[in-house]
C-alpha cells in the first residue's frame, strides 16, 4: 500500500509535467487544428536555455540556491513564448489554406530544424544542471510514504499554473475569444475577434508554458539531452488526445492519468516496456474514442 | 409488396429528433415526393435509407431485404451471430445482415442509387470518370486484373467505358465526356450526377433536391427527365422545394414536418390539407 | 522555352522509358563504388516511395508509420535466413506477405479515422513496432543492436558481391514496381482510389466499399515496403531498428509529398531530393536534418503539391486557395 501511494505521488507529478506540456498541444490544436510536432522541440529548447541561463547566473553569482530559478524562469518563458510565436508566423500562418497535409509538413520541418539546431549548438551529450538549486530534503507524510521537496515544489507550481491558464481561458475576454477562434475562424472574425492576434497569443501562452515546463522537468531529474524533447512531446501529446484534443481541462486530466499509468506500469509490469503502455493508450483511444475522455462528440452533417 | 417499405423510422441525435416515427411505403414505377420546410427530416431519411445513419428505431426494407437496423448495442453480446459475423457461409451473412443497417455501398449494390443535396460530384475528374464510378458496384476486377490485365479485365473494362458512355449520352452530355466536372455549368453538372446514379443501375433512385438552382427552362426540361426515366423502369423518390416540379411530376406526396409525416395522398390532397397549408405551403399559389 | 516543351511532349512516351532505362543500366558503370552504393540506396527508397504513394497518394491516407513495414520486411528476411538458413531469395515472397499481413493487421482497426487521428495512430503503430523490435520481442529480434551475420544473396548461382550487382537487382525490381503501379494506377482499383481520396462519402454512396479500397492500398503499400527491406538485407548484412524510426517514415513521406503527392514522377524527384542530394552534400554533416527542415517548411509554403504533382492533385489543392 506504501509501495502504491508512493508511486502514485511519482505518477502525479510525472503527470503535472505532461500536462503541462499537453496544454500546449491542445490549444494550437484547438485554435488551429493543426498538430505542433515542433512543440516537444520547443520544450527541449526550454530545458537547454534554462540550463545557460542558470550556468551563466550561477557562474556570475558564484553561488547557486533556488532564487535564481525565479529570473531564469522569466528568461526561458519569454525566449520559447517568441520563437513559438516566430514558427507560428513563418511555417503555420501561410499555410492557413493549404489543406491538411501541408501544416503536417511543415510542422515536421519546424521540429527537425529546431532538434538540429540543439544538437548543433549544445551537442550530443547529456547535460546536468547546477547543483544546490533545488531544496533538497523529503518530507514524510502518512503510511511511510515521503514525498520530496523538489515534488512538492513541482506539484504547487504546476497545479498553480493550470490553475491560472484555466482562469484565463474560462473568466477572462482573451480566453472566451479563443475558445470562439476554436470553434470557428469566420465566425469569430465577423463578431470583431482578431483571429491572428488570438492565434498568436496561443502561440505565446502554449509555447512558453511548454518551455518553462522544459526547465523544470530538467531540474527535476538534474540531467537531459536532446531526446527529451521527443519522448516527452510525444507522451505529452498523448496526453491531450487521451483527454480530448483541443480540450483544456482534458489535457490536464489526460496528462495526469497518463502519469499515473505510466509510473504505476513501470512499477509492477516492467520499465522497458512504459513507452508501449503509452503508445498502447494512444492506439486504443483513436480506435475506440477518438475524441478522447472530455471531447465532444461532433456530428458531421451531410 | 411495395419496392420501399419504411416502418416507424425514427433518428434521435443526441437530444434532436430528427426523424420522428416516420412510415410509408413506395410502390415499384411510382414518383414519390418527399416535402416539408427545411430541417423537417428529408435529408436524414434519405441517409437513412442509403446507410449513411444507422435508424435509432424503426425499419427500412427494400425489395423484401432489411437494410436498415437499429444499432443492437449491448444486445450484441448475445447474440451468437455476432461472434460470428466473419464467418464466410451464406446462413450467416443473411442472418448478420438482418441485424445490422447496411452500408451505403451494399445499399447501392441493392439497387438504390442517389443525388445529393449540394452537388457532390469528383470535381477534380471528367465528366466519363465521374459516371464510370457509378458502373464500378456492377464489375468486379481488383488487384491482379489491374496489374496483369487478363482478357477479362479488358473487356471489363471497355464495358465500363461504353455503359458510361451510354448514360453520359442519355442526360445529353456527351459533348463534355472529357471536360472536368468542375467547369461544367451548373445545371450540367446537375444532370451528371444525375447520369451517375443511372450508370449504376438501380431500382429506386433517389434525388435530393434536383431542381434547385435551375432556371424556368432547365427545370422543365429535368422533369421531363425524370419522366423519362420512370417510364424506363426506375422507381423514383424526390425531394424537392420547388412546388411546380412536385405538383407537376409525383403521383403520390408525403410531406414532414419537425421530423414527423403530417400528411400523405396525391398532390391534389396534399394540397388541400390544412396541416399542410399551415406547416408550408402558406399562402402560395401553386 | 514553350516550343521546347511542346516538342517534347510529343515524343511518345515508350521512347522517354526506354531511354530513362538505358540511362540507369549505364549510370553506375563509371562511378566508384560509393556512388554506386548511393545509386543502390536511391533505388531502394524509390521503391519505398513509389509503395507510400499508393497509400498516401492514390488513396490519400496518412501514413506517418511506413518504416515499421520496411523493418518487418527486413528483420523476416535476416530472421528466415539466421535461424534456418533459407536463401535470401526464397525469403523474399515471405517478406512482402508478412508486411502485408502486418499492414492488413495494423490497418483494419483504424482506416475509419480522419486524417489527423489517422496520421497519429499510424506514428503510433510505427513507434510500437520499433520499440518490440528493440525490446527483443518473443527473444528474437536481437535487441537495440539488432541482427548480423545474415548470409550474402545468391542468385542463380551468382554470389552478389559488389554494390554493382545489388543495384542491377534493386533496378530490376524498381522496373517492375514501376510497371505495376503504373498499371493499378489506370484500372478499377485505381480510379477507385481516386473516388475515395476526392469525396468518400460519394464514391460509398456510388457504389465502391471504401474500406475495401483504403484496406488494399494499405496492404498492397505495406507488402512493398517489405520487399524493400528485403532487397535491403539482401545487400547489408545485418538489421537493427533504426530501421523502423519515425524518421525513416517521414523521409519516405515526404518524398513522395514534396517529391510530389500521387505522381510517379514526383516520387523520382522526392527520392533525388531526399536520399541522392544529402549523400552528395554529405558535408553539411549534422546540419543536414536542419535543411531537410527548412526544405520542408520552405517547400510548403511555395509548392504544397510538391515538386512535381499528378495534375488532378495539384489541382485539388490550388483550388483550396
Amino acid at each position: 500500500m506504501q509501495q502504491l501511494l508512493q508511486q502514485l505521488i511519482n505518477g502525479i507529478t510525472i503527470g503535472s509535467f505532461y500536462a503541462l506540456v499537453a496544454l500546449g498541444y491542445t490549444m494550437v490544436y484547438g485554435v488551429l487544428k493543426l498538430i505542433n510536432f515542433a512543440h516537444g522541440d520547443l520544450f527541449m529548447w526550454g530545458a537547454y536555455i534554462g540550463l545557460t541561463g542558470l550556468s551563466a547566473l550561477v557562474a556570475l553569482m558564484s553561488r547557486g540556491g533556488p532564487i535564481l530559478i525565479l529570473p531564469v524562469s522569466i528568461i526561458v518563458i519569454v525566449t520559447i513564448a517568441l520563437v513559438g510565436v516566430l514558427i507560428e508566423r513563418v511555417a503555420y500562418r501561410p499555410l492557413r489554406s493549404a489543406g491538411r497535409l501541408a501544416p503536417v509538413i511543415s510542422a515536421l520541418g519546424a521540429a527537425f530544424i529546431l532538434e538540429s539546431l540543439a544538437r548543433n549548438i549544445y551537442g550530443a551529450s547529456w547535460k546536468t544542471y547546477p547543483t544546490g538549486l533545488v531544496p533538497a530534503g523529503r518530507v514524510a507524510l502518512v503510511g511511510g510514504v515521503r514525498i520530496s521537496m523538489m515534488q512538492v515544489l513541482v506539484l504547487v507550481v504546476s497545479f498553480l499554473l493550470m490553475a491560472l491558464l484555466y482562469l484565463f481561458v474560462y473568466r477572462t475576454r482573451i480566453g472566451t475569444a479563443m475558445r470562439a477562434v476554436s470553434l470557428d475562424h469566420e465566425v469569430s472574425r465577423l463578431m470583431g475577434i482578431d483571429v491572428d492576434g488570438i492565434i498568436a497569443t496561443v502561440f505565446l501562452i502554449g509555447p512558453g508554458l511548454g518551455g518553462l515546463a522544459g526547465m523544470i522537468v530538467a531540474l527535476y531529474y538534474g540531467s537531459f539531452d536532446f531526446t527529451l524533447g521527443w519522448i516527452f512531446g510525444l507522451k505529452a501529446f498523448i496526453s491531450a488526445i487521451l483527454g480530448g484534443i483541443g480540450n483544456i481541462p482534458g489535457a490536464m486530466l489526460g496528462g495526469m492519468i497518463l502519469g499515473i499509468i505510466e509510473t504505476l506500469g513501470a512499477g509492477y509490469v516492467s520499465p522497458q516496456w512504459k513507452d508501449v503502455i503509452a503508445y498502447a493508450i494512444l492506439i486504443l483511444i483513436l480506435i475506440f474514442r477518438p475524441t478522447g475522455l472530455l471531447g465532444e462528440r461532433v456530428a458531421e452533417k451531410l | 409488396m411495395a419496392l420501399l417499405e419504411i416502418h416507424d423510422l425514427t433518428k434521435q441525435f443526441g437530444g434532436l429528433t430528427a426523424v420522428d416515427r416516420v412510415s410509408f411505403s413506395l410502390d415499384e414505377g411510382e414518383i414519390l415526393g418527399l416535402i416539408g420546410p427545411n430541417g423537417a427530416g428529408k435529408t436524414t431519411i434519405f441517409n437513412l435509407i442509403t446507410g449513411i445513419y444507422t435508424p435509432t428505431y424503426g425499419e427500412i426494407f427494400f425489395n423484401g431485404h432489411r437494410i436498415a437496423h437499429p444499432p443492437l448495442g449491448a444486445r450484441k453480446f448475445i447474440t451468437p451471430v455476432w461472434w460470428l459475423q466473419w464467418v464466410p457461409a451464406r446462413s450467416v451473412r443473411e442472418r448478420w445482415d438482418q441485424l445490422r443497417t447496411l452500408r451505403p455501398h451494399e445499399v447501392t449494390e441493392l439497387g438504390i442509387a442517389r443525388t445529393f443535396q449540394t452537388i457532390r460530384l469528383f470535381k477534380n475528374m471528367t465528366v466519363l470518370e465521374n459516371v464510370m464510378a457509378g458502373v464500378h458496384h456492377r464489375t468486379r476486377a481488383g488487384v491482379w486484373g489491374a496489374i496483369f490485365r487478363p482478357p477479362a479485365q479488358r473487356e471489363e473494362e471497355a464495358f465500363i467505358v461504353k455503359e458510361a458512355e451510354q448514360h453520359i449520352h442519355f442526360m445529353g452530355l456527351s459533348d463534355y465526356r472529357d471536360e472536368l466536372a468542375k467547369n461544367l455549368p451548373y445545371g450540367h453538372q446537375r444532370r451528371l450526377e444525375i447520369a451517375r446514379a443511372l450508370a449504376a443501375r438501380p431500382r429506386l433512385l433517389i434525388l435530393d433536391e434536383p431542381a434547385a438552382g435551375l432556371n424556368e427552362q432547365e427545370t422543365l426540361e429535368l422533369m421531363d427527365l425524370i419522366r423519362q426515366i420512370r417510364d424506363s423502369g426506375i422507381t423514383i423518390l424526390l425531394i424537392e422545394h420547388d412546388m411546380k416540379v412536385v405538383m407537376g411530376i409525383c403521383e403520390r406526396i408525403v410531406v414532414l414536418d419537425y421530423g414527423k409525416k403530417i400528411a400523405e395522398g396525391t398532390p391534389e390532397e396534399v394540397q388541400r390539407n390544412p396541416r399542410v397549408i399551415q406547416a408550408y405551403l402558406g399562402e402560395e399559389e401553386v | 522555352m514553350e516550343n521546347l516543351r511542346a516538342r517534347l511532349q510529343k515524343i511518345p512516351p515508350l521512347w522517354w522509358q526506354a531511354g530513362l532505362l538505358v540511362l540507369a543500366v549505364l549510370l553506375p558503370l563509371p562511378l566508384n563504388d560509393y556512388y554506386r552504393a548511393v545509386l543502390w540506396r536511391t533505388g531502394i527508397y524509390a521503391i519505398l516511395g513509389l509503395s507510400l504513394n499508393i497509400i498516401v497518394g492514390y488513396a490519400g491516407l496518412f501514413q506517418l508509420g511506413h518504416a515499421a513495414f520496411y523493418a518487418l520486411g527486413a528483420y523476416t528476411s535476416a530472421l528466415l535466413n539466421l535461424h534456418f538458413h533459407i536463401p535470401l531469395v526464397l525469403t523474399w515472397p515471405i517478406s512482402i506477405l508478412v508486411a502485408a499481413f502486418f499492414g492488413y493487421l495494423i490497418s483494419r482497426p483504424i482506416l475509419h479515422l480522419r486524417g489527423d487521428y489517422l496520421c497519429i495512430v499510424t506514428i503510433a503503430f510505427g513507434e510500437v513496432v520499433r520499440l518490440a523490435l528493440v525490446n527483443n520481442i518473443f527473444g528474437i529480434t536481437g535487441g537495440a543492436n539488432g541482427l548480423s551475420g545474415i548470409d550474402q544473396t545468391v542468385l542463380f548461382g551468382l554470389t552478389l558481391r559488389t554494390p554493382l550487382h545489388h543495384y542491377y537487382l534493386v533496378l530490376f525490381f524498381l522496373v517492375l514496381t514501376l510497371f505495376a503501379v503504373r498499371r493499378l494506377e489506370n484500372s478499377r482499383l485505381g480510379r477507385a482510389w481516386m473516388y475515395v481520396r476526392e469525396d468518400e462519402t460519394a464514391a460509398e454512396a456510388m457504389g465502391v466499399d471504401t474500406t475495401w479500397a483504403k484496406l488494399l492500398a494499405f496492404v498492397l503499400g505495406s507488402g512493398w515496403a517489405g520487399l524493400a527491406g528485403a532487397l535491403y538485407v539482401a545487400r547489408i548484412p545485418v538489421v537493427s531498428p533504426d530501421l523502423a524510426r519515425f524518421i525513416e517514415s517521414v523521409v519516405m513521406f515526404c518524398i513522395v509529398v514534396l517529391g510530389g503527392t500521387g505522381s510517379i514522377p514526383g516520387v523520382f524527384v522526392g527520392t533525388l531530393g531526399m536520399i541522392t542530394l544529402p549523400e552528395i552534400f554529405r558535408f553539411l554533416k549534422t546540419w543536414r536534418d536542419a535543411w531537410m527542415g527548412v526544405a520542408m517548411v520552405a517547400m510548403m509554403i511555395a509548392r504544397p503539391e510538391g515538386l512535381w504533382p499528378s495534375r488532378r492533385i495539384r489541382m485539388e489543392i490550388r483550388e483550396k486557395e
